[in-house]
């Protein structure tokens, strides 16, 4: 009989998907392969707690085994310089900083998804595809001030939501 | 709330999450599905979960089914009881009307009636008007008798060892215990069964006030003083007494619910008697 049941480790795992997703993020580019590190190391530990071995801190043991995971996966792949640049940027942060900073990308994941659609679309055009408002306005055929209203109001709500993650944390 | 730095470190922490972000990505559900079926979690869960349900339902047949059972077994009785003296109308569920007197009970399960009969078990007196319903007979049942009808109104008077019935319209059967053969009474008849004689009776003459405490109306039509005395003691509940005069006098008279003092008055002018009455038993 496992240590953790079933329901349990679903618990655990619907919480801590995400989070360890953008926490793999931060050393692969690529989405498939950090949601394959996530669901690596999270067989992993469902088969240790098969065998009965008990993992005393299941948070940060998942946290620890993504990272190596993705390093493992980054340095066979060795053609990404942006990781190391990653790597570098977190080495100050402590361990602990580190999980909890990949729980609060979680929830501005999270706050993204919530977005309505044609703000979402703009937003991305803007944020991810670096696209200027002019050529996302061109692009979609609508007036700059539009594109300018969109992002405004895209920008208001996850500058709240991360508020309300910020107060989640700390207040 | 969020200084420059909180800002900055929000525009950086957006911007880390934006370029990364695709649509649709990162489902937790998805996930966990993907997960289970890889570690074959699913199988296990949901063997064990099928057999719960099974279990469920199972144990849900067992518990309706009981509970049916008893349901069925155990009457709903709904009764009606009027205290001395009171008179109330009630209606059955198939708004056949019964008319109680007072020191009366009616009761019928709630649960059978109209199924297939209509059965009302009653004690008192009670007059009823029975709804027409040919496929589904309408039965009073006494102690003692058993009345059945199509729809018809009729009395039905249960006094210490006598059950009388009458009859105002239709037909009706009045059955006693261990009497084989049932009476058939019609339209203005009246029987009645008397416990010591083990006997139906089948009235000869109507009696005009069997009726009166419903219709509050006492008539004598060349009745007999005896008879008067005896019409009056039970609509009014008292006990009269003739102090002086004739007893062999006939009385021909209509009461519209008169005060027993003007009654008394009427009679005893008309009839030169002294008639009183005593109230209580």
């Amino acid at each position: 009989m496992a240590a953790i049941s079933a329901g349990e480790f679903e618990c655990i795992f619907r919480d801590l998907y995400r989070p360890l997703c953008l926490f793999a993020l931060r050393f692969t580019e690529k989405i498939e392969d950090a949601e394959d590190v996530v669901q690596q190391a999270f067989a992993d530990v469902w088969d240790k707690n098969c065998r009965n071995v008990t993992i005393f801190n299941i948070r940060s043991y998942l946290y620890q085994a993504v990272k190596n995971r993705s390093i493992t996966l980054v340095a066979q792949s060795s053609d990404s310089g942006l990781a190391t640049e990653c790597i570098a940027d977190m080495e100050d942060t402590s361990e602990e900083e580190q999980m909890y900073q990949a729980e609060r990308d979680a929830r501005l994941w999270a706050a993204i998804d919530e977005l309505p659609t044609e703000r979402k679309k703009i937003f991305l055009l803007s944020k991810r595809d670096g696209l200027k408002y002019q050529e996302i306005a061109d692009e979609l055929n609508i007036s700059i001030k539009t594109v300018e209203n969109q992002i405004g109001k895209a920008m208001k709500f996850l500058r709240e939501a991360a508020v309300r993650i910020y107060c989640f944390f700390f207040c | 709330m969020m200084n420059n730095e909180q800002d900055d470190r929000f525009e950086k922490r957006l911007r880390f999450v934006a370029r990364r972000y695709k649509e649709g990505r990162l489902n937790t559900d998805k996930a966990w599905e993907d997960f289970v079926v890889r570690q074959g979690i699913s199988r296990k869960i949901s063997f064990r979960r099928y057999w719960m349900a099974v279990a469920s339902v199972v144990l849900l047949f067992i518990g309706l089914g009981t509970f049916y059972m008893m349901e069925r077994k155990e009457a709903e009785w709904v009764s009606v009881v009027t205290a001395p003296e009171q008179l109330k109308d009630v209606y059955l569920p198939d708004s056949t009307l019964v008319s109680m007197a007072g020191s009366s009970t009616l009761r019928y399960d709630a649960k059978k009636y109209g199924k297939e009969r209509r059965v009302v078990e009653m004690t008192g007196k009670a007059f009823f008007q029975v709804k027409r319903n040919e496929a589904r007979p309408f039965s009073v049942r006494t102690v003692r008798t058993e009345v059945t009808v199509l729809g018809t109104s009729f009395q039905v008077n249960e006094k210490p060892g006598v059950t009388q019935v009458n009859v105002v319209t239709g037909k009706v059967r009045f059955s006693a215990g261990e009497i084989s053969e049932p009476a058939i009474l019609t339209a203005g008849m009246s029987a009645s069964y008397s416990e010591e004689k083990k006997k139906i009776n089948i009235g000869t003459e109507e009696n005009l006030n069997d009726l009166s405490w419903k219709t509050k109306q006492l008539r004598f039509n060349d009745t007999s003083l005896e008879n008067v005395i005896k019409d009056l003691n039970e609509y009014y509940h008292v006990k009269i007494t003739n102090k002086e005069g004739s007893p062999d006098s006939r009385l021909t008279a209509t009461f519209n619910d008169l005060p027993l003092d003007e009654v008394l008055m009427v009679i005893n002018q008309t009839l030169d008697v002294r008639l009183v009455y005593q109230t209580g038993k």
